[in-house]
């Protein structure tokens, strides 16, 4: 695989990290806590897309946009679900109880389905796959060949990222979310209703983060029960990157990891590219913890 | 070795990283770097005793070493950030360990074989020379370390940083030594439990040492209490134990254990072993004692 070929499909693919990343930071921005069980929302989105496809037993475009939007429901509704659970009876304490709920909330969603995968007969205990139409459609570009999903996953995330901007830049809800971004206790002088922001901040980013799944899904073919704890800490990179709490750092960010992730593949052993990451990831906090695309110094804590 | 023997020991290598997460929080700050020093321990004194024939007390006093320098170089820059973004530059750090013993290798011959970290395949046939009662000598030095700690200056210099390193600063406190201290202190019992780990276990890879293994350190620390070192240990006890008493629920007992945590966190976000419930506890004892 040539140099260009690699960086193509690395940025095209980056949009999936964009979309992870996003809504990581998204919900960062507004309560200042990690998500820890972003990662298993994005694994039980990917399921939900598949066992449409699985049940539907075909894989026609339709059968493909149906799953993406159940994944993108199955997403928001757990997002609700994670915040009413995890985050909202600790509102006030240390940033650490919510780490903790979070990582409990992972350990039972992944192995509630490494259980599920075992007895549901439609799944596979290993591997269950995610069929589309796209698995084996490529297109050539010259002398490069490129994948049709990651050029379809690239699309729908840009798309996705538009909407989005409209919605924070435009809409009465998105802006508030700014608002309590910058500060909590003026925007509710303002009378902006904080938990109910905080609540729809949640739905966002939980419903990107079902997007991502069925995307990521769909590229690689399988998903299993462990396939976001990987991804969780390149989102890490990603977020620390564009500055915490910073989306549009989180979109740039997530397609230079895609690309560099890709490009350290085809230049570097492959077990290396990670060390890489968070190399940045150190130097980055380290250095400009701020992140690399602001000005803005932002709190430390 | 028996059942009991052996989920003491298990439970001895927990109380110790929880222990180590726990010295680094004591000073306000949230470190997820200890299974990185625990690595580093566990593959440096692997090395010294099965490459190097070296006994096993002097490769966990150098382990403890390696890590304690390692963790002033790595606590040093990690001044200048704090909570959430010191925790992520610390995981940073913990995967690039892991990821650098991946790639690990340094193999010698011994004897007639070939012995030494092996990449991917990890390290085989580390001597075992770890005897439960080392893991539990390890443990209650560990703990005697820290009942002298809290008596004494330095532990009241921790805790000052903890609550406000502005104010602490403004008492006369070396900020900067304080912290660097903890964290090299953190660091060196990392690297000494991961040296019995290894020593121990007789086979390591860098998988042991993953993301995984930092949620469930951390896990120790938050369910058992920040407020005092009783919490790490009663909550590296409780979450060893847990998983063993739910075998009769056979596959829902990992999800109930998911459960379990995030219901205790809600009831109690301070941990099991907070201040209130210490002081509930101290003013009993020594209610007792007045009454005798």
């Amino acid at each position: 695989m040539s140099i260009i070929e690699s960086l193509i499909n690395g940025i095209l693919f980056g949009g999936t990290y964009s979309l992870v990343a996003i809504g990581f930071t998204l919900i960062f921005g507004v309560i200042h806590r990690l998500n820890v069980a972003h990662g298993a929302t994005i694994m039980v989105s990917a399921y939900a897309g598949a066992t449409l496809t699985l049940l539907l037993g075909e894989s026609g475009y339709l059968v493909l946009i149906l799953a993406f939007l159940v994944s993108i429901s199955v997403g928001a509704g757990l997002g609700l679900i994670v915040e009413r659970i995890a985050f909202r009876p600790l509102r006030g304490a240390s940033y650490l109880a919510p780490f903790i709920t979070t990582i409990g909330v992972t350990i039972f969603l992944e192995e509630l389905f490494l259980h599920l995968a075992r007895i549901v007969p439609i799944f596979y205990p290993e591997y269950t796959p995610f069929h589309s139409p796209l698995e084996y459609m490529g297109i050539n570009l010259g002398t490069y060949y490129i994948r049709m999903v990651y050029l379809v996953i690239f699309i729908v995330s840009i798309l996705l990222m538009l909407i989005l901007h409209l919605w924070v830049t435009r809409s009465r809800m998105g802006r508030a979310m700014r608002v309590v971004e910058e500060n909590p206790e003026i925007a509710r002088l303002m009378g902006i209703h904080v938990v109910k922001t905080e609540v729809m901040a949640f739905v966002v980013a939980s419903a990107l983060a079902g997007a991502a799944g069925c995307l990521i899904g769909v590229s690689v073919g399988t998903i299993n029960p462990f396939m976001a704890s990987h991804l969780l800490l390149i989102s890490f990179v990603i977020i620390v990157m564009g500055g915490m709490g910073n989306m549009y750092g989180a979109m740039i960010g997530g397609i230079i990891v895609g690309a560099l992730e890709k490009l350290s593949v085809s230049l570097l052993s492959s077990s290396y590219r990670e060390a890489i990451l968070f190399a940045i990831l150190f130097a980055v906090l380290v250095i400009k913890p701020e992140g690399l695309f602001s000005h803005r110094a932002q709190k430390r804590d | 070795m028996g059942y009991q023997t052996t989920l003491l020991c298990i439970i001895g290598f927990n109380v110790l990283l929880g222990l180590s997460v726990y010295i680094t929080l004591a000073t306000g700050q949230f470190s997820l770097a200890q299974v990185g020093f625990w690595a580093i321990g566990a593959y440096s004194s692997a090395i010294l005793t099965t490459i190097y024939d070296w006994p096993l007390l002097p490769s966990l006093i150098m382990a403890g070493l390696i890590c304690g320098v390692i963790g002033a170089g790595v606590g040093y820059p990690c001044l200048r950030i704090r909570g959430i973004y010191l925790a992520l530059a610390t995981l940073g750090f913990s995967e690039m360990v892991r990821v650098f013993f991946l790639n690990f290798r340094f193999q010698k011959m011994v004897g007639d074989t070939l012995i030494g970290p092996e990449g991917v395949l990890g390290f085989r046939y580390i001597k075992v020379l770890t005897e439960p009662w080392h893991i539990y000598c390890m443990v209650i030095l560990t703990i005697i370390f820290f009942l002298l700690l809290e008596r004494s200056r330095l532990g009241l210099a921790f805790k000052a940083v903890q609550e406000d390193d502005l104010a602490a600063n403004s008492a006369g406190i070396n900020i900067v030594f304080t912290k660097v201290l903890a964290f090299s202190i953190g660091a060196g019992i990392a690297g000494i439990g991961g040296g019995l780990y290894a020593n121990y276990m007789s086979y390591i890879t860098s998988q042991d040492f993953a993301f995984n293994m930092t949620l469930v350190a951390v896990l120790y620390v938050g369910l058992g209490g920040i407020d005092s070192f009783y919490g790490p240990i009663v909550g590296a006890i409780i979450l060893t134990i847990l998983p063993e008493y739910l075998r009769f629920l056979e596959e829902y007992r990992m999800m109930l254990y998911g459960g379990l945590v995030v219901v205790i966190t809600i009831f109690r976000p301070k941990g099991l072993i907070d201040r209130e419930l210490l002081d509930r506890l101290k003013t009993a004892v020594l209610r007792r004692i007045v009454s005798i």
